[in-house]
């Protein structure tokens, strides 16, 4: 049968509606296949507003994986804002794909991909709007089966209730294997009913389906135990880690929006994964071990890339991008590749030193030099101790005098403030740190108008993290630490408008540690906070503090715990944390042996790179069976016969770079090099 | 396609132009850009049967190619139906060398029978004839005031020309200064000064960067203040829907642009 497209009642809403662009779909690259043509269908639901949704990496990947595959359909659903749900809701018009505007209750699967918590409540929205029961027990055969990827669904026990299937890790091989499972259900006549289906998909040992599994507590509240509820459900799942990304070369042409987006380029993975061990950081945790790209299929992939979508600047992704064993290589090479093509190229998440000035200055070349980002994270080198963000004041100084010395004007900080051990003292050495900086970068390039911007937000403790037993910092103190650092900023005259000061307030912190740590109770609070209007909680126009505060309060009173209990409470080494049975391959007691090496009072342990030093036994390569891939290869950026025997079929195939006649005066690539570490957001590959 | 503002297609062009391979110029300068130009361009929102754009090219192509690999490199809904060279008495940059002077319209009311659009039309006919012998011109805006909500403008330049269109001289003794935010969007900020005889809306944050009064909330709450006069509540200002530093100069806003009255 097929499926209607729910255009005709959408399209008289949406001259009503703020950017209506955004809904329309049709952007080149995007794929309509013929309903009754294919058995297994995805719809692709990125739980925020299309401009953050459409260069989702994750989605991106997924998009193509399973488009390519014979028989399977897949499209892309957004989150809806609050003025068109108003509408549909008025008018009766499901949640609907922008690709061919079929609705998604229709769907065999509903993938949802969360980079972050704060996309749980509008989830429920898009459930709600497609006519799906939020509860998982109350969905019958006709419903999709909603399945949950991406960073933030590693510990997905606060969604347990609305998610059929939860998979741990990189996506790619993932949807393939479920879906295997669903043609294969389908095609024996659906056996055993929707549990069928879950309880092929859990048998798999890496599919994660919530409700096969009971949760006990202690009178205290503590969680008892976590326990299979029937036969053939592992006790614990695990993640899935992607191999050979040279195999799997995706996105190949990803989709080009006609609406603006927050980042218009093609972005290339150039490595998974992240050994660099910072305590906090929780997508260096979960994404081990480091899996290199290799310099050629980087090469491939950005010709082709550009000239399918024609996007006017690179980005090369991944937890920290100059760590690439042959970065000089990968950056030199596209310079001389794109030189003369106003193709720019930037390099997210850098760390703090020398070697990444050289890069940025190879990167921009001979165009505009405006601004460097780091992320020391902590303001004293005690504090960076404890969070083994192994850099030194003095390190940062000269990185940044050696920046305003190169002609770079503009230096952005990075920093969190609550962490672990942390003094006000800790905080309040960030101003100082920015006053050297200026002081320094004045005497380095002889100028008085460089500045230097310093941006801080609360610390979240996360699981699968050495923080994971932490105490999370309250919002009271964040926000009077955060004030003391403004005054003192502000306090030197000699300083005052060379400083820029960015901050985020201390409150949704503290909503984003509940969700992140949350256990299964936590869902009647996303429920009643949805119920009361919660939507688009990363927005702070939307985000409501009290409005959580109060759901809480109310959804948790029966069960004895509280807010507090979920985020400033520190948890011991005996307590089962939620996420116990879910795997991503970090042996317990090394986290705990971290976790006391950060906290030690004599002063903080460091732990160094096991890709440069002696493997420290983080247990992820022997409980996975996987290994660290990295180069040096020796590899060319672009391999000699593919260019010399370049003899493009259709203009398409010719990279931008040879046919685009570099104008006479016009300056060669630009760069810039914008953001700062990759920290809650998800470089792709989840679901 | 008609939902795509004109900077949205403006950059589906240039995305096109390096995906078809078509050998673009690009301004000099620090940011370089492709020379592209356009002549007028439809409205958000407004479906056109015709645009006209002007490429720089580096190189002799045949029109055919160039129509044929930008068609093939634009999204649906924007198709290349004619592509012509320039002669070089029409020095680049003059598109008005086409001599664009009149284009049609359709315009579609779903739910209004032919009679009642008919009458509708004689009716602002009518007041347009009046306005003209008046020595003036009908301001449409102005003069619809049964707009249905489905026809309706909700452009924040149309909510803000609807607020100046309701200013009340002589509430205000002194200049006062308003900035309001209606989100990180550029084009959601606007600066709104009155005084006792006139006031003054334009586009952008205050000169300075600073005004007397700071009105912060979102773009729907804001155009229903404006246009249902609705008047923000206490859970309006705890949830933080709506912000401002000044509550007595807000109240004055109010009275200025009787917006505690329902129009």
């Amino acid at each position: 049968m097929p499926v209607e497209s729910v255009f005709p009642q959408l399209e008289p809403l949406l001259p009503l509606v703020r950017k209506p662009v955004q809904y329309v779909g049709g952007e080149v690259n995007s794929t309509v296949k013929v309903w009754d043509e294919t058995d297994v269908r995805w719809a692709l639901l990125y739980p925020d507003a299309y401009e953050v949704g459409l260069p989702n990496q994750g989605i991106a990947i997924l998009y193509e994986v399973l488009n390519e595959q014979p028989g399977v359909l897949a499209e892309r659903t957004y989150s809806v804002w609050p003025d068109l749900e108003a509408l549909m809701r008025e008018r009766g018009v499901p949640q609907f794909t922008v690709d061919a505007h079929r609705p998604v209750g229709d769907f065999d699967v509903l993938g949802v991909s969360f980079s972050t918590e704060l996309g749980y409540s509008n989830l429920l929205t898009a459930l709600d709007l497609a006519k799906i029961p939020i509860f998982s027990s109350e969905r019958s055969l006709g419903s999709p089966l909603v399945v949950a990827g991406g960073h933030a669904a590693f510990n997905p026990e606060p969604l347990a209730d609305f998610l059929d299937a939860v998979v741990l890790g990189d996506g790619e091989e993932a949807v393939l294997i479920i879906t295997h499972l669903i043609r294969q259900w389908k095609d024996a006549g659906q056996p055993g009913g929707r549990d069928g289906l879950l309880l092929s998909l859990a048998a798999t040992g890496s599919i994660y389906v919530p409700r096969f599994y009971d949760v006990s507590y202690h009178a205290d509240g503590r969680i008892g135990a976590v326990t299979p509820n029937r036969p053939g459900v592992p006790a614990s799942v695990s993640k899935h880690t992607l191999m050979d990304l040279d195999a799997w070369p995706y996105p190949k042409a990803p989709v080009v929006p006609v609406a603006e987006t927050v980042h218009e380029r093609f972005s290339v993975e150039i490595f998974r994964g992240c050994t660099r061990g910072c305590r906090f950081c929780q997508a260096g945790m979960i994404t081990r071990p480091v899996r290199e790209r290799s310099i050629t299929t980087i090469g491939e992939m950005v010709s082709k890339g550009l000239a399918e979508s024609g996007f006017q600047e690179v980005g090369l992704l991944s937890l920290s991008s100059a760590d690439h064993s042959e970065i000089n290589e990968i950056a030199a090479g596209l310079a001389n590749q794109y030189e003369g093509t106003n193709t720019g190229l930037s390099l997210p998440s850098t760390r703090v030193d020398a070697f990444n000035i050289t890069l940025a200055n190879e990167l921009s070349r001979n165009g505009r030099r405006s601004g460097l980002t780091f992320a020391p994270e902590g303001g004293t080198d005690r504090i960076r101790k404890v969070i083994n963000k192994m850099v030194t004041e003095e390190d940062l100084i000269q990185t940044v005098s050696m920046a305003y010395a190169n002609g770079w004007r503009q230096v952005k900080l990075y920093f969190m403030c609550g962490l672990p051990t942390e003094t006000d003292e800790d905080v309040l050495a960030i101003a100082r740190v920015a006053q050297r900086v200026i002081k320094a970068g004045r005497a380095a390039s002889g100028r008085r108008d460089i500045r230097c911007t310093v941006s801080i937000g609360g610390f979240v403790p996360k699981p699968h993290t050495p923080f994971q037993w932490a105490a999370q910092c309250d919002h009271q103190t964040v926000d009077d630490r955060l004030r003391a650092l403004g005054r003192a900023l502000r306090a030197d005259p000699a300083y005052g408008k060379a400083i820029g000061f960015r901050y985020h307030d201390g409150r949704p912190s503290i909503v984003e540690g509940l969700l992140s740590r949350g256990d299964r109770r936590v869902a009647k609070v996303i429920r009643a906070a949805w119920q009361d209007g919660a939507r688009f909680e990363g927005w702070s126009e939307h985000f409501s503090y009290d409005r959580w505060e109060r759901c809480a309060a109310e959804a948790l009173a029966a069960d004895g715990v509280d807010l507090a209990w979920y985020t400033t409470r520190e948890r011991g080494y005996g307590e089962v944390l939620p996420w116990d049975h879910l795997d991503a391959g970090l042996d317990r007691d090394w986290l705990w042996q971290d976790w006391l090496a950060a906290i030690d009072p004599a002063g903080a342990d460091e732990v160094e790179d096991c890709r440069w030093t002696p493997c420290f036994e983080c247990g992820v390569c022997p409980a996975m069976g996987t290994e660290i891939q990295a180069g040096p290869t020796g590899a060319k950026l672009l391999p000699l016969a593919v260019a010399a025997g370049r003899a493009p079929a259709r203009p398409s195939d010719t990279p931008v770079a040879q046919q685009a006649a570099a104008p006479a005066g016009a300056s060669p690539g630009h760069v810039s090099l914008p953001g700062g570490p990759v920290r809650h957001a998800g470089t792709g590959g989840g679901a | 396609m008609r939902f795509a503002s004109h900077r949205d297609i403006a950059r589906a062009v240039e995305r096109g132009v390096r995906r078809a391979g078509l050998p673009i110029a690009y301004s000099a300068g620090f940011s370089p850009h492709p020379r592209i130009s356009y002549a007028g361009g439809a409205q958000t929102g407004i479906a056109s049967e015709a645009e006209y754009l002007e490429l720089a090219l580096t190189g002799q192509c045949a029109s055919s190619d160039v129509r044929d690999r930008l068609d093939a490199a634009l999204p649906s809904g924007i198709d290349v139906i004619e592509v012509f060279e320039m002669t070089s008495g029409q020095s680049a940059g003059r598109l008005d060398a086409l001599r664009l002077e009149a284009s049609d319209w359709e315009v579609v009311l779903p739910g209004v029978t032919p009679a009642d659009a008919a009458r509708e039309v004689a009716r602002l006919a009518r007041e347009a004839v009046i306005a003209l012998r008046d020595g003036s011109v009908l301001d449409l805006g102005a003069a619809d005031r049964e707009t249905s909500p489905a026809t309706r403008d909700d452009s924040l330049p149309s909510v803000f020309a609807e607020l100046s269109a309701k200013f009340r001289a002589g509430e205000v003794e002194r200049t006062v200064s308003y900035y309001v935010s209606l989100g990180n969007d550029d084009l959601a900020k606007w600066t709104v000064r009155v005084d006792a005889a006139r006031c003054e809306v334009t586009p952008g944050k205050p000169a300075g960067g600073a005004a007397d009064c700071v009105l912060k909330t979102s773009p729907e709450l804001f155009t229903r203040i404006v246009r249902e006069a609705y008047v923000p509540g206490p859970a309006d200002f705890l949830s933080g829907a709506f912000k401002s530093n000044d509550v007595a100069l807000l109240m004055t806003f109010q009275r200025v642009f009787q917006l505690d009255e329902p129009s």
